[in-house]
């Protein structure tokens, strides 16, 4: 077996486009239904991966993401599986991340046990926030108390939980978030991701914004307050950023979600999943058929749910590695973004934003600084251009 | 109207006539109407204003371009007619469309808006068409709608305008009521042509314009003699002499003729390469038998202002320069001569009619030309005198001379002329006061206020009819002719943006003025630049002293929250957008200004 250090990270996203019901904010590629075949299911994920296999033959898988969707509403022999098709197929390196997204609900609470012997060893719940009220205007169908419970049953069942979290929420003040992050922090789990809500264009959230209906979402000063805040209250509490907007007790960033900031190959399986694959030296993009019927189609007919692959060229590969390994705290090699992109970095910009203090170069990684974090954006348009 | 002519017998069954309006009264609809009911139109094809055949005309549902047609009506007296039509643009930016109008016809359709009244358009129009010594036939529009009161209207036009309105003739050009009527009143009411067949040829040099297929159409009105085709003939002022390959009338399609007589309206062409070969109110006779004298010319039309256009990239300049041309060559009134500026980098500052113009040409450029244009603040001509003798006009101010070298500024005025519900009598003086103007008269017949002013050009020329609209609830309207030139103590204003002043934001204010507008200035831009990764000031300054500032804090926060596998296309597509949206931008300094901050620095909305 090769040595730990040296294996290409690879993982595989696991796609469930179910939900028991939709959140007005949310864009995935889910879908409300009473008539789930879940053996149907499970032989579509295999032959998938059956089908995946045959052209990519060489690494052993790093990490396994289960996401959706709802993919806690899947049943655990699917989830179990999976697990050891991909197994079979590739292998698993060491010690892999298995991760699966959960509902705290009390529903869910009670089939965490089962993902467990099925192989799962992370959950990511999402929790959102910590005040009903605002859980409701979110659309989520549970409530705090309900939720901190669920997180105790994770904590206790698997000891390795993410929660996820978002502020800028209607009506929200950077005063009451900081008092929400402060409980946030007591719960005390091993990874917390904390998102500024988004407001998507083809979602319920998004048509109310465009048509001024959906009120009291913070201006951009109180949020870069709420942001800035939350940087230094987890900081503080023993949660290291280490992307945008994702902190971790030491040890415990999540290895998954590296695969893509890293810019890793990831394979992407079940509906509207993404991958990124690499073949003979030639670096793909691929897109998935969105609606699940028509994939479980695709896959019954063809083999495959797989509808496009995209070659990407030299140059779009280097911009992409800018554009996401820049959003970790240990940020970008010059050196593989040069051999990469096959393009040297643009000197100039860069002594102009280190100069600015936008960002800073250690051990041959541009970092952006705090200051850089607020407005990346700009900073990878800068960079880019 | 010239010689002492009598009426031949042939030209009693030819009318010509103008219809003339307010902006929007409804001129070109009845010209719909006209042609449908003497069916020179079948119903079906027939378009809503049909004569307005440029994309802006219909896009916006205005005339601009004054446009003829023949119509055969069979009268009820058993009589056919040759009805010869020529509508009108309403707005004042084309009014010279009109007064040229007014030349080549005898008689003008008054076309009042009976829910509406009489409006400044409709005075200008028809003191037009009184100087041109026409009949006037006075039409009331629109009384299908419930706000019609035609017998207050009909006492407005009496009273204000002076002339007799019993015999108004109430119509729906939008219904059809009435319209037979109006048909009746142009053959009874309006004189026949006058003029003699067998004299030598004099004809009115109407318009003319470009048509990729025949090259140089003009339109012509016969007033003595008979246009052939294959006739040779001589332009008097120009000096021109051509052989007419074409011969034909509008209806409202081209269509060949073999002879135009005296009376009667229609074009011809002949091998002429430039629209700018044609003088508009030139006479055209026969090279071999002239006429005696020539008709009297026109005063060619002066573009009022001047704007800065300039292509967003400047690679696309050449491409912004065949426009211009291309441009030019179908409209004379539009004038342009390449400039250079510090901001913008090469381009041109062309001349206008007004604003209305200057959009409809800026959307012409953009839309036919598929350009992207930045427009510069509107200026008017300044006249200035220097302390060492002579006098330079200035179009841009920034080649305003060193203050220390000029002894006055003079400026242009018009004498505005703005018809309104009394109730807004109020707002409307001190919008003018505001804007340094001179009160002239103000009456009142019934509720409706007349208000002249003597107002500068310049405070008139950017806002002041959307100003106008907004404080009389889009009840009052405006006209104006321009008066002359005036002293008064004008000064540059210069706006900074992070310390480095952009000529293309220069403008010239009165003194007393100057805070206010450099302060709603600040504001404005304030506005419209985004914020940017350091805080910029901007100042606003008469020569070095700063007499307002704003400073646009920088941008906090500008990252996407989320970005996993599916999400690195999108984000990445989002940033090419954003840089897309960059390329809308004019990068000055180190400050990106948004394409359209030049020309909306100036649209404050407070005076
Ligand atoms: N209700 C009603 N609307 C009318 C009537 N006549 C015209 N309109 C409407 O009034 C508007 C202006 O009509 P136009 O015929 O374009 O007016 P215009 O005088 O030619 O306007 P300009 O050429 O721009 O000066 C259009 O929306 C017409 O449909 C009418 O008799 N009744
Ligand atoms: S539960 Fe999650 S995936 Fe499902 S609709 Fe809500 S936010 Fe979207
Ligand atoms: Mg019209």
């Amino acid at each position: 077996m090769p040595d730990q250090q040296t294996i290409e990270p690879f993982g595989i996203y696991i796609h469930w486009p179910f939900c028991e019901s939709l959140c007005p904010y949310c864009d995935f590629n889910t879908y409300c239904s009473n008539q789930i075949d879940h053996e149907q299911w499970c032989e579509a994920y295999l032959r998938q991966l059956d089908h995946s296999a045959k052209e990519l033959t060489v690494s052993q898988c790093t990490s396994v993401y289960f996401g959706g969707g709802t993919p806690s509403l899947m049943e655990s022999r699917t989830v179990g599986k999976i697990l050891d098709r991909i197994s079979l197929l590739w292998g698993f390196s060491g010690q892999p991340e298995i991760t699966l997204e959960a509902n705290p609900t009390t529903v869910e609470q009670g089939r965490f046990l089962c993902f467990r012997s099925e192989g799962v060893n992370r959950l990511s719940l999402g929790l959102q926030a910590l005040k009903d009220s605002d859980l409701k205007a979110l659309g989520r169908k549970h409530g705090v108390k309900e939720a901190i419970k669920a997180y105790e049953t994770a904590d206790r069942v698997f000891n390795n939980v993410s929660l996820d979290f978002m502020f800028g929420r209607q009506f929200q003040s950077a005063e009451s978030w900081i008092g929400e992050l402060q409980e946030i922090v007591e719960l005390n789990p091993n990874h917390l991701s904390i998102y500024q809500l988004t407001i998507e264009p083809n979602t319920p959230f998004g048509k109310r914004h465009a048509a001024n209906r959906l009120e009291g979402i913070p201006d951009e000063d109180t949020l870069a307050d709420m942001y800035l805040a939350t940087m230094e209250i987890c900081e503080r509490n023993g949660f290291k950023q280490y992307e945008v907007s994702n902190y971790s007790k030491p040890g415990h960033k999540g290895k998954h979600n590296l695969v893509y900031w890293e810019y890793h190959d990831f394979l992407g399986i079940g509906p509207g999943a993404h991958g990124r694959i690499s073949i003979d030296n030639q670096y793909f993009r691929t897109n998935t058929i969105l609606n699940p019927e028509s994939w479980l189609d695709g896959i019954f007919k063809l083999g495959t749910g797989e509808n496009q692959r995209e070659l990407i060229n030299q140059k779009e590969r280097g911009s992409e590695y800018l554009l996401t390994s820049l959003r970790l705290n240990d940020g970008m090699s010059i050196d593989r973004f040069e051999q990469i992109s096959g393009n040297k970095l643009d000197r100039n910009a860069i002594s102009e934003l280190v100069q600015d203090n936008w960002v800073g170069i250690t051990d041959g990684q541009l970092q952006v600084t705090t200051n850089g974090r607020m407005v990346l954006n700009q900073i990878i348009s800068k960079l880019l251009s | 109207m010239n010689s002492k002519l009598t009426t031949p017998p042939n030209n009693s069954h030819i009318r010509n006539f103008s219809i003339v309006a307010h902006i929007d009264h409804g001129k070109s609809t009845l010209a719909d109407r006209l042609m449908e009911f003497t069916r020179t139109v079948s119903k079906r094809d027939l378009k809503e204003q049909m004569l307005d055949s440029m994309d802006i005309e219909r896009e916006r549902g205005i005339t601009i371009k004054a446009n003829t047609v023949r119509l055969e009506y069979k009268a009820k007296d058993q009589k056919s007619y040759i009805l010869n039509l020529i509508d009108t643009p309403g707005h004042v930016d084309f009014s010279y469309e009109v007064s040229r109008s007014m030349k080549s016809v005898e008689g003008s359709l008054l076309v009042v808006d009976a829910s509406q009244g009489v409006e400044a358009q409709t005075l200008a129009n028809v003191y037009q068409a009184l100087d041109a010594d026409h009949e006037i036939v006075p039409v009331l529009n629109k009384i299908d709608l419930p706000a019609a009161d035609s017998d207050r209207v009909r006492q407005q036009i009496e009273e204000v305008i002076g002339i007799d309105a019993d015999g108004a003739i109430e119509i729906s050009a939008k219904t059809g009521k009435g319209v037979m009527d109006v048909l009746e009143a142009i053959v009874h009411q309006l004189p026949p042509p006058e003029g003699d067949l067998n004299a030598p040829l004099k004809a009115l040099l109407v318009d003319s314009w470009y048509n990729p297929f025949l090259g140089v159409v003009v339109l012509v009105r016969i007033f003595d003699g008979c246009l052939a085709k294959g006739d040779r003939i001589k332009m008097i002022s120009s000096e021109a002499t051509y052989q007419v390959d074409r011969i034909g009338v509008f209806k409202p399609e081209m269509e060949d003729t073999s002879q135009l007589n005296s009376g009667e309206i229609g074009y011809f062409t002949a091998s002429i390469k430039r629209v700018s070969d044609t003088i508009v109110g030139d006479t055209i006779t026969h090279q071999k038998q002239p006429c005696k004298e020539a008709i009297e010319g026109m005063k060619p039309s002066q573009p009022v202002v001047y704007c800065g256009l300039y292509p967003m990239e400047a690679g696309e300049f050449n491409a912004l320069k065949d426009a211009i041309e291309k441009i030019s060559l179908n409209d004379s009134s539009f004038t342009s001569e390449t400039e250079a500026s510090t901001a913008l980098g090469f381009g041109f500052r062309c001349g206008f009619l007004g604003l209305l113009h200057l959009e409809v040409i800026r959307e012409r450029l953009e839309r036919e030309y598929s350009l992207d244009l930045i427009v510069t603040a509107p200026s008017v001509i300044y006249h200035v005198y220097l302390k060492k003798g002579g006098m330079v006009e200035i179009y841009n101010p920034v080649d305003l001379p060193d203050p220390t070298d000029i002894d006055r500024i003079e400026e242009p005025r018009i004498m505005a002329t703005i018809l309104s519900p009394d109730q807004f009598v109020g707002e409307i003086l001190s919008l003018c006061h505001a804007r340094r103007g001179i009160q002239h008269e103000l009456s009142f017949v019934e509720k409706r206020a007349m208000i002249r002013f003597d107002l500068p050009l310049n405070e008139v020329v950017f806002d002041f009819h959307d100003r106008l609209k907004s404080v009389s609830r889009g009840y009052a309207s405006f006209d104006y002719t321009i008066l002359g030139y005036s002293a008064d103590n004008l000064v540059k204003l210069q706006i900074l943006v992070n310390s480095e002043p952009v000529d293309a934001l220069a403008i010239m204010v009165h003194r007393t003025n100057c805070e206010t507008r450099g302060r709603l200035m600040c504001e404005k831009l304030k506005e419209l630049i985004p914020r940017h990764l350091f805080k910029i000031p901007i100042q606003a300054a008469i020569g070095g002293k700063v007499v307002a500032r704003e400073t646009i804090a920088a941008l906090r926060k500008d990252v996407t929250a989320k970005c996993y596998g599916g999400d690195i296309t999108r984000k990445k597509k989002l940033l090419e957008k954003q840089k897309a949206g960059k390329k809308k931008m004019r990068q000055f300094g180190r400050v990106d200004i948004p394409q359209q901050a030049f020309i909306n620095a100036l649209k404050v909305n407070t005076d």
